[in-house]
């Protein structure tokens, strides 16, 4: 997903019940968003329950069943072990879903938590920060992360870590600059008068007057970090063989392209739908609590 | 403008500098060893200790780092483990490569979203500017390597129409035509969601630009909807775009690593990979070095083109 620079977290401070309660209509009344939602819900809930479902083990090797058309048995056909692709794509939802889950977490509580300190302490840590931020945004982001899992070594934790940690530079430089704003406000003067410890106040009176922007940039970053650990898997870098991964699974549909087309193109139409669920939640989100686009 | 200037470039060699900086300390980083991997697992122990003294292994880091920087002024990335070649020439042919393909994306992606992103703009509401959103978001939530393989599909293996695999023909003589037949695919599915972006933005940029003061002003001395746009809407929707085009070029050399995959294109992004699988360390450096230095700088052309574009920036 390419939600960069150009949607970073910006301030969008306002009492907090009543902006609630207007996101929330304006969320409902979106169709797209709601759309969205579904997807996502369905996606999530065949991914939770893929344990109790009567399916076949996803690892298990056919051989004589091998590169078969989706049929009336097989509902999404076979791969060139004869594994049975519905399978791997469900359970793969769920490998997909916690790295995309996984990786947002571990860059908006990193990222955030730097762009707090680097923003409300600024001095040596504002700078110390600021500049390691720059030569990271040096490269071209899939290089790093490409760089990362070459540091690492090549494996999905890893992959997850690498794109994770890609992000780290977007979610602090977004919350350093709104935070350099609501340090100016008058609340915090406020609460600085009345003799509140730093600390506190940044509890207080910063984060939450932060986390609208960070909640709508995570959820547009969800999907752009499903898509990036499922590329690099499949450029061999992530998920190892046979985890039941979507890149993997793409990655070794593209070698039997002439002869088994589907078993490259199912599990793309599985990261696209997902993808697209999230997106559409995160523009619907976006359009929400920005009330400048309401 | 010229401290401006001489800022922005100070700056850049300085983000040079620490690039290099980390792209060396990534061969202490990663792990194996460098002279286990070119003797293989068969190596006696005095042939490894001879080999990492020839490399210069066995010297302090701060002594390596300067070696090889003196090395690289000189345009001499060191030796390939695995191809047995020098890094230099490999890196640059395939770097040449991957700028055919970004550039065929290029041009795919720039001329079609501006003009997407205005009909779109100067629609604002209608059917059209809501399917361009649509589109838009459905082009973003695409992995270009699924694209990719979908094309492949479509095109080469049922319709036999163009080529889904390599640069030039294997039996063919080469040549312009060939290459350009090649690059259709993977151009188009690199341009893809640089295409989706642009549109979005230029939409965006554009809707705030028609209703500016000086958007009124044409309007009102009597020019109708089109001169009005071209004179005074599209160069002021332009200054935001300069920024955008700097860092999709960026990303678009890196970013052609799954297209680069899925249409076995041999470009610096296929052999970065290739060079991680099989520890390949000069291979990885120089590549990374060369693909992050190149997007340097763009930034820095960027930024330049930027401030001539925005006198704001030039006199403030």
């Amino acid at each position: 997903m390419a939600v960069r620079a150009e949607t970073a977290p910006v301030v969008a401070a306002a009492p907090r019940n009543r902006a609630a309660t207007a996101a929330w209509r304006s969320l409902r009344r979106n169709r797209l968003a709601l759309t969205g939602g579904f997807l996502v819900a369905i996606i999530a809930m065949v991914a939770m329950l893929a344990p109790l479902l009567p399916l076949n083990d996803p690892n298990r090797t056919h051989p004589a069943a091998r590169l078969r058309p989706p049929s009336a048995t097989t509902a999404l056909g076979t791969d060139q072990l004869g594994r049975d692709l519905l399978s791997r794509v469900i359970w793969g939802a769920r490998v997909s879903m916690t790295v995309g889950l996984g990786a947002t977490a571990i860059a908006l509580v990193v990222g955030t938590g730097t762009g707090l300190l680097a923003g409300f302490y600024g001095g040596v840590v504002d700078a110390v920060a600021m500049r390691a931020i720059d030569v990271l945004l040096a490269f071209p982001y899939i290089l790093l992360a490409i760089a990362l899992v070459a540091i690492l070594g090549p494996g999905l934790f890893n992959a997850m870590l690498a794109v994770a940690a890609v992000n780290v530079t977007f979610y602090a430089r977004g919350v350093r600059s709104a935070v350099l704003l609501v340090r100016q406000s008058e609340y915090v003067e406020a609460a600085r008068a009345i003799g509140a410890t730093p600390a506190w106040t940044l509890w207080n009176h910063v984060v939450p007057n932060i986390l609208a922007p960070v909640v709508v940039f995570a959820s547009l970053n969800v999907g752009w970090m499903i898509t990036e650990t499922a590329g690099l898997s499949f450029i061999g870098l992530g998920a190892q063989p046979p985890t039941a991964d979507w890149g993997t699974m793409l990655a070794d549909g593209r070698a039997f392209i002439t002869v088994a087309a589907h078993m490259a193109v199912i599990p793309g139409v599985a990261i696209f739908l997902l993808v697209l669920g999230l997106n559409l939640v995160g523009d619907g989100l976006r359009e929400a609590l920005d009330p400048r686009l309401r | 403008m010229r401290r401006y200037l001489a800022r922005r470039v100070l700056a850049a060699g300085m983000v040079v500098f620490a690039v290099s900086c980390l792209v060396f300390f990534v061969l202490h980083l990663i792990p194996g060893d460098p002279a286990q991997v070119l003797l293989g697992p068969t190596a006696t122990s005095q042939d490894l200790l001879r080999l990492r003294h020839e490399l210069g292994l066995d010297r302090s880091v701060p002594v390596q780092y300067l070696t090889w920087m003196a090395h690289v002024a000189r345009g001499d990335f060191g030796w390939s483990y695995v191809l047995r070649r020098p890094v230099l020439p490999e890196v640059a042919e395939r770097f040449a490569h991957t700028l055919i393909l970004a550039g065929g994306a290029m041009i795919i992606a720039f001329p079609l979203g501006i003009l997407l992103g205005s009909w779109a703009a100067s629609r604002r509401g209608t059917f059209v500017d809501r399917l361009s959103t649509v589109v838009a978001s459905i082009g973003i939530s695409m992995p270009s390597f699924w694209v990719g393989v979908l094309l492949i599909v479509l095109f080469s293996v049922r319709l036999r129409w163009l080529p889904g695999s390599g640069m030039y023909s294997p039996t063919g003589e080469g040549g312009g035509l060939d290459l350009l037949v090649h690059l259709v695919l993977p151009a188009i599915t690199l341009a893809l969601v640089p295409l989706a972006i642009i549109t979005r933005m230029m939409r965006t940029t554009l809707v705030e630009v028609l209703r500016e003061d000086y958007m009124r002003t044409a309007r009102a001395k009597g020019l109708s909807e089109a001169p009005a746009l071209m004179r005074h809407g599209l160069p002021n929707a332009f200054i935001p775009l300069v920024t955008l085009l700097g860092f999709q070029v960026g990303q678009l050399l890196a970013g052609g690593v799954y297209v680069e995959t899925v249409f076995s294109w041999p470009g610096v992004g296929q052999l970065l990979v290739n060079a991680i699988l099989t520890r390949d360390i000069p291979i990885v450096q120089g590549s990374i070095l060369l693909v992050a230095t190149t997007y340097v700088i763009i930034n820095l052309a960027t930024d330049l083109l930027y401030a001539v574009l925005d006198p704001r920036l030039r006199y403030g």
